[in-house]
């Protein structure tokens, strides 16, 4: 009870702190955006600066990726094709041929890209190395089930859990088979996933793998 | 009480701060407590339920429930993939359907009952049978998707308690060929090498094995070495074009049996080419003769007992004299040429050759010689038990090595030796505690008599685990209708419903796989460890404590002294005292927990990666090479000719009926139709035909056909350039669909020797509906 009653009163201290606060971030928050407003009017003939919000200068090099509005990804479908987030997802598309476990699925797969045939963003694979896809990878030919089944789907990770309004956001999913970013990343990736800087290679220079939850402890009873 | 409202307090005020935090400083989240979550999701080792590969599988776990799988990176075998099966594996165990409580038939009806009473039942049948017809009466009849502790607990009731040799499993039907190719071969049964032959072998021969589809991890692993080096060829010889022949350097289409020519050609043309390690051959082979003329098992109490007269390397040059390449050609279909090519590919002194096979060379009226043969080659060039050398037996479920083999769950076996030796016996009976009077020195059934048993009526009391088979048994008709016949008793433990439990007298509900702590071998002598992670559903109980449950009510408590708690671990290290020794010594309870499998033999901690090589296998007593296993510490290579198979298309009948699997179903599908991603990849059974055939009966993709053996018949679509294209006069059907049972078809042939059927070769008729 001692403990809980600590706190009860760190948390009403910081609510009157917080209180006071708020009202003072209130009057700095219109100053800010009425700044940006300003900028983005005088920007007409010069490029916007780099540290400028909402802006991206790819260091002098044309965007080889910019976000295709023809983009047929959706990313509710995203987990549809998959049990798990990290299961291999079924093929959504008809397949020319049963007999080979790679019939022309690097075709459109190895770079990804958008596949007139199917209307469709095609992505990329991010384990080109195996070339046998029809071993993960199935198509679907019916709804139905056999039997109906008790499988409860895991809810899939939260993105975009920056630590700050500005930091890369750490990776919320398992790196196994997922070795290259742009598979899941790149051109050809549902909106929500795509990244803004397909040029920079090292991707875990700045986004690391997400910690376990819980707190850190020295253990061992060190001090 | 207080703990939790303390906990609940310290929670409320923190949220409180937290949010209150996150006003004063817009933009920063503070995860690390918002996301704590009640339960954290949990990574946990286990083997795939499903094929002989034994690929290392990390589950995760999530507030008592599977959610996820991946593969295991730690894993030699698999290094972290998987395959559609694996990826999903953990979906198998949520069918709505699953088994939660005992079902007994009462006036033809299933009636639930709790699973306490239904194991009465069980065991006074049992009694009931014995008192009434002998203890040859009763049977169980198992799988090689048994645990070890499956096994063991039953080969411990059934041979040292009951008392009869009744104890068979579903292994006789895909690996009982390979079982006595090893021991006629090599006086000890499974693989000399192990999967590190793929990253040291340049020249895969697959006979007639669709790895693609059936051990599709093994296969990806002998793809990336072919892009890492150039020299690498893959060769198909198979009786059907498959995704496995696509993806090789060469396929080779054959007529169905005449393997056996094609293994002896290659050998011929060795010795004719003079491509043989003449002193490889002299040091550590012999050469013997078998019996020829050997027959086919198809009537009732068939038998057979190979003898083996020594023959010299003369003799062997004699009886190769038949089988010229150009000979060969004219009976197989397949190009002198093309013979050559393969003589010269195992002969090349600069090649490292690794043979794969399954089950088109064990389920075959002949498999036991098929297995010898490819032993053959690789004694003739002497490529054999050194990295990338290697003839290598396939197995196709997560435990027919572990299990069946090792455990030795069959009717002549015990888990050391066999019990036509007395020697055997008495080890058995010394650890069993049991007197030795107790173990019958006679096998008496093999699965195929084993159900003719029934049919007949000298068995009245079936206990059937892990397996299906009443949609397995090959020539099906005869069998169902010999479980349904009255005065049989049935038993069935299974996780779901199938045709099998659907004749049970008494349904049991299996906890299954990681709802209860186990271990299998896979096909690279691998034993694996798995913990419980998950609570079965229901009433469901793991098989070995069914079986232990029923022993126990049989007055066998002094044999099955143990808690639920540690029974696993006690039966491991009970069991591990039969393999005592260099040649099979079994890693311990402790070292299997903690590692992603462990290859024995494993004397003193250390796996032995290829036996009877002195440089690896502490075992030889002599060097390079010491083939312990046979009395004269030599490999014997066998002089098998080429012998007609028992049914061939005529008039009638004129197409060959072939049988097996594809990528998305294991066995008969009862787990894996109930993965949503499988069912709807694969969702029925199909018959494959040529083009030219359908085109000439005038089917086309996905029209009926009748297909019609002197069996039975069945109604199905036709697949034409669909997944596999058989050769012209072959028609192919899966036999995962419990819709269509292609083995009403199939012929209850087997191999003289080993007593497996073959699956792969009978007569049919095909018509247009």
């Amino acid at each position: 009870m001692k403990e809980g009653r600590r706190y009860g009163i760190i948390g009403i201290a910081v609510c009157l702190m917080a209180a006071g606060v708020w009202v003072v971030g209130e009057i700095t928050g219109q100053a800010t955006s009425a700044g940006v407003t300003v900028a983005a009017s005088e920007a007409v003939t010069t490029a916007p600066l780099s540290h400028q919000e909402g802006q991206f200068i790819p260091l002098g090099q044309p965007l080889r990726t910019a976000p295709s509005p023809r983009s047929s990804r959706d990313f509710d479908r995203y987990y549809e094709l998959r049990a798990y987030d990290g299961a291999p997802p079924a093929i959504p598309h008809p397949v020319a041929t049963e007999q080979a476990a790679n019939d022309g699925c690097s075709g459109c797969h190895q770079y990804g890209g958008w596949a007139p045939e199917f209307a469709a963003e095609a992505p990329r694979t991010p384990h080109p190395e195996l070339s046998a896809c029809r071993q993960c990878h199935v198509p679907q030919r019916t709804e139905e089930l056999f039997r109906s089944t008790t499988w409860q789907r895991r809810s899939p990770p939260e993105i975009h859990l920056a630590a700050l309004p500005t930091s890369p956001p750490p990776i919320p999913h398992e790196l196994q088979m997922r070795e290259n970013c742009l598979g899941c990343h790149g051109a050809s990736a549902v909106p929500e996933l795509r990244t803004t800087h397909p040029e920079r290679p090292g991707c875990l220079q700045c986004h690391v793998p997400q910690a376990p939850a819980g707190t850190w402890s020295r253990g061992g009873g060190a001090p | 009480m207080d703990l939790t409202r303390r906990t609940m307090i310290r929670g409320m005020a923190a949220q409180a701060a937290m949010l209150m935090a996150a006003r004063l400083v817009p933009g920063v989240r503070f995860s690390a407590i918002a996301e704590a979550r009640p339960a954290a999701l949990q990574w946990k080792k286990a083997p795939c339920r499903f094929c002989g590969t034994g690929c290392g599988v990390l589950v995760g776990i999530e507030g008592g429930r599977a959610v996820a799988v991946k593969g295991d990176p730690d894993s030699p075998v698999n290094r972290g993939l998987l395959c559609v099966k694996g990826y999903h594996v953990v979906q198998a165990l949520y069918g709505e359907d699953r088994l939660q409580k005992a079902l007994v038939r009462r006036d033809g009806k299933f009636v639930e009952v709790p699973i306490q009473e239904a194991l009465d039942l069980v065991a006074s049948k049992m009694k009931e049978s014995i008192e009434q017809r002998g203890k040859d009466s009763v049977a169980v009849y198992g799988s090689g998707q048994w645990t070890i502790p499956d096994g063991y607990v039953a080969s411990k009731l059934v041979k040292g308690c009951i008392g009869t040799n009744n104890l068979e499993a579903n292994a006789r039907l895909c690996m009982a060929s390979a079982v006595t190719g090893f021991l006629s071969s090599f006086g000890l049964d499974e693989p000399m090498g192990c999967y590190q032959d793929i990253d040291h072998g340049d020249t895969f021969v697959l006979w007639g094995n669709n790895m693609a589809e059936m051990h599709p991890v093994l296969f990806s692993r002998i793809l990336e070495r072919k892009q890492a080096d150039p020299r690498v060829r893959i060769i198909d010889l198979a009786t059907r074009s498959t995704r496995t022949s696509l993806a090789a350097d060469r396929s080779m289409l054959f007529n169905p049996q005449t393997d056996l020519a094609i293994a002896n050609a290659i050998c011929q043309e060795l010795i004719a080419q003079d491509r043989i390690d003449q002193g490889f051959m002299e040091r550590f082979v012999s050469i013997h003769r078998g019996k020829t003329d050997i027959g086919y098992g198809l009537e009732d109490g068939f038998s057979f007992s190979d003898e083996a007269t020594p023959a010299s390397f003369e003799e062997l040059v004699e009886f190769l004299a038949d089988y010229t390449p150009e000979a060969v050609a004219e009976l197989s279909g397949i190009s002198a040429k093309d013979i050559r090519y393969l003589a010269s590919l195992y002969g090349d002194p600069n090649r490292n050759v690794v043979s794969f096979w399954c089950m088109g060379v064990n389920q075959h009226t002949r498999g036991t010689w098929m297995n010898n043969l490819i032993y053959n080659i690789h004694l003739l060039v002497g490529k054999i038990s050194r990295p990338g050398n290697s003839p290598f037996s396939l197995t196709g479920q997560p435990s027919a090595c572990g299990t069946v083999r090792e455990v030795g769950t069959l009717t002549h076996k015990l888990p050391k030796g066999v019990v036509m030796n007395e020697e055997h016996r008495q080890k058995a009976a010394d650890i069993w505690q049991v007197p030795v009077e107790n173990i019958q020195p006679k096998p008496t059934y093999h699965t195929v008599e084993m159900f003719r048993a029934l049919d007949r009526g000298d068995i009245t009391f079936l206990w059937v685990q892990v397996t299906n088979p009443m949609v397995t048994m090959p020539k099906l008709g005869r069998y169902r209708s010999g479980a349904e016949k009255e005065g049989r008793f049935l038993v069935v433990s299974d996780v779901y419903p199938t045709p099998t439990t659907d004749v049970a007298d008494v349904v049991l509900p299996s906890a299954m796989w990681i709802e209860r702590e186990g271990f299998y071998g896979n096909s690279e002598r691998r034993t694996q460890h798995f913990e419980q992670m998950l609570e079965p559903p229901g009433e469901a109980m793991s098989d070995t404590w069914q079986l232990i449950e029923v022993a126990r009510r049989l007055g066998y408590e002094k044999q099955f002294p143990w808690s639920e708690e540690e029974h696993i671990e006690s039966i491991w290290n009970e069991y591990r005292r039969f393999h005592a020794g260099p040649k099979h010594e079994m890693a311990t309870y402790e070292m299997l927990r903690e590692r992603p499998g462990v290859m024995w033999p494993c004397p003193d901690g250390k796996e032995t990666l290829w036996r009877y090589n002195a440089t690896y296998d502490p075992a030889c007593e002599q060097g390079p090479f010491d083939f312990y296993g046979k009395p004269d510490h030599r490999a014997w290579l066998w002089l098998r000719p080429y012998e007609v198979p028992p049914e061939v298309p005529d008039d009638d009948y004129p197409f060959w009926l072939d049988t097996g699997r594809v990528l998305e179903h294991w066995h008969t599908g009862s787990m894996t139709r109930r993965v949503p991603i499988l069912h709807r990849a694969m969702p029925k059974a199909y018959a494959e035909l040529h083009p030219d055939d359908a085109a000439r009966l005038g089917v086309r993709h996905g029209q009926r056909v009748r297909l019609t053996s002197r069996r039975g018949a069945l109604e199905l679509e036709a697949s034409v350039g669909g997944r596999g294209n058989p050769s012209p006069g072959q028609v192919f059907v899966p036999f995962f669909d419990e819709g269509f049972l292609i083995n009403e078809l199939t012929l209850d042939a087997f191999c003289p020797i080993s007593k497996q059927p073959d699956y792969k070769k009978c007569a049919v008729r095909v018509e247009k509906v």
